[in-house]
Formats: structure tokens, C-alpha cells, sequence
């Protein structure tokens, strides 16, 4: 079983050490590397072979897009055009990062806690930094509660807020490493029963698993993908929205 | 879509709120009083976050 959980630890390819810290080139590092390479790569050479007639592959990039326009971004209005660039490349990234995982000998960044930890955090200074510039720091403490409540309820309300914004990045993060890390542990559970048994009889129940798990974390992966996108955006539009 | 994330939201805040208690407490030394707030706080903004997406979906 020791050997099956080697696969989820990260390997250190190249020792980097920044006054204490530890930023050691491991192979979760070349696959965000990789990742974030392939995403640049896939839109460059798309928007190169643009043309006015779609055809299948530019057709679903830009339903995307306008799904993100239209339905995410949508209360913003104009405002909005803004952030489509910011949600599209959080949704490739994070979708070419869980893809990334059904490769064998590779494990999705997205499962190791520190990467998107760093995205929901990215995702929260982003959000408060837009909703502060917009408003202003008494505006935007002003948008946080609903219009009209009194003062005594606003003072009691301020803690709550407080803690239900810090709340948001902990909750991408988690959700994002919890589903992804679950399909690869789910795996490597089910491979472990041959260790376990150790007879012949019982592989066709692992394997058939497997195929069905990995199956479902394509799905899973495009899911938890638009999820994190649609979360985001969805900040972006109450640090920005005028009305509450 | 955001109302398959309602549980999540409500166990982050609880979270969120005892970690911030617990620091409290560390802090200026009134254990456990700081965590027993932050937990309060943090179940209440669970609901609040909860009750905002669930209108949003609406």
C-alpha cells in the first residue's frame, strides 16, 4: 500500500531555497508550469486561425465565452467586458490543470491544497482590491450589507460579514482540492484491494472501477472547473454590483 | 449551480470563525471564550452566506 501512496507525494527535481523558503521545483511545479503553458499555447494558435465562420472548436471556446458574458458577468453590463479575460483564463487553467491528472505518472496540481489555496486567495484579494477601488473603503463596507438596515443591526452584522467573506476563498480552495484529490485517492483505494487480496480473482473489480472513476473525473474535472469560475465571477459581481 | 455549494459555505464559515476565535483567544488569553464566539459568529455568517446564495439562485 506504501508504494501506491508514493504516487500522491510531490518529488523535488531541483532544491531552490529563497532566504528560508522553500521553493523547490517539484513535479506538481512543472505540471502547473505546463498547465498554464499549454492554456497561453491553446489561445494563441485559436485566435490566430480565428475566423468569422466558426468552425467546432472556436464555436465552443465562444459559447464559453458568451456564457460568461451573458449569464456570469451579466449584472455588470458593460462593466463586465472587463473581467470576462480574468474568468476565462481561471476556468482554462484550472480545467487544463484537472485534465492534466488523467494522464498516467501525473497528478492534477489542482489536487495538491497549496495551488488552490493560492487561486482562491488570488481570486479574494482580486475581488475585495476591485469592490475597494470601485467604492471606496466607507462604499464598499456600505455595499456589504443589505440597503436600509439600521445601524445597531449593520454593527452586529459587520463580524458576520467579515467572517462569511474570509470564508469564500476557504471554501473554493477546499472544494476544488477535496473533489480533486478524492478521485486519485478513490483509484488508488480501489488498486489497493490487489495489494491487499493479493489474488488474481479480484483485479477485474478494481480495474473496472478505475475505468469508471476516471471516467467520472473528466466530468468532475469540467465541473469543479466551472464551479470555481462561476464562484469567482459571482464575487466579482458583489464587490462590483452598485445595489445590494 | 451555487446551491450544491451551500454546505461547504456553512461548514467553511464555522471554520473560518473558530480558527479566528481560537487566534483570538491565543491572543489576549480569554479562552475558550474567544472560540465559543467565533463559532457563534461563524454558524451565523454560514446561515447569512447561505440564505444570500440561495436568493441569488432564486
Amino acid at each position: 500500500m506504501s508504494i501506491l501512496l508514493e504516487e500522491l507525494k510531490q518529488i523535488k527535481l531541483l532544491e531552490l531555497n529563497f532566504f528560508g523558503i522553500d521553493i523547490s521545483i517539484s513535479n506538481g511545479v512543472i505540471t502547473v508550469f505546463a498547465a498554464a503553458f499549454l492554456v497561453i499555447l491553446f489561445y494563441s494558435i485559436l485566435s490566430r486561425r480565428a475566423k468569422i465562420i466558426p468552425d467546432s472548436l472556436q464555436g465552443a471556446v465562444e459559447y464559453i465565452i458568451q456564457f460568461i458574458r451573458e449569464e456570469m458577468l451579466a449584472p455588470l453590463g458593460r462593466e463586465g467586458e472587463s473581467w470576462i479575460p480574468f474568468v476565462v483564463a481561471l476556468f482554462s487553467f484550472i480545467l487544463t490543470c484537472n485534465l492534466l491528472g488523467l494522464i498516467p505518472g501525473l497528478l492534477p496540481p489542482t489536487s495538491n491544497i497549496n495551488v488552490t489555496a493560492t487561486l482562491a486567495v488570488m481570486v479574494f484579494v482580486i475581488t475585495q482590491a476591485a469592490g475597494f477601488r470601485k467604492h471606496g473603503f466607507i462604499g464598499y463596507i456600505r455595499t456589504l450589507f443589505p440597503v436600509g438596515i439600521p445601524l445597531v443591526v449593520a454593527i452586529f452584522l459587520f463580524p458576520i460579514e467579515i467572517i462569511g467573506q474570509l470564508a469564500r476563498p476557504f471554501s473554493l480552495a477546499i472544494r476544488l482540492f477535496a473533489n480533486m484529490f478524492a478521485g486519485h485517492a478513490i483509484i488508488l483505494t480501489l488498486l489497493g484491494l490487489i495489494y491487499v487480496f493479493k489474488s488474481y480473482l479480484v483485479i477485474p473489480f478494481p480495474v473496472m472501477g478505475t475505468t469508471a472513476i476516471l471516467a467520472f473525473e473528466i466530468f468532475v474535472s469540467f465541473i469543479q472547473a466551472f464551479i470555481f469560475a462561476f464562484l469567482s465571477a459571482s464575487y466579482i459581481v458583489g464587490a462590483l454590483k452598485t445595489e445590494h | 449551480m451555487g446551491i450544491a455549494s451551500i454546505g461547504l459555505e456553512l461548514a467553511a464559515a464555522v471554520t473560518i470563525g473558530a480558527a479566528l476565535g481560537y487566534l483570538l483567544d491565543g491572543w489576549l488569553k480569554t479562552a475558550p471564550w474567544g472560540m465559543v464566539a467565533g463559532v457563534v459568529l461563524g454558524s451565523m455568517a454560514g446561515i447569512w452566506n447561505a440564505t444570500k446564495l440561495a436568493l441569488k439562485e432564486k
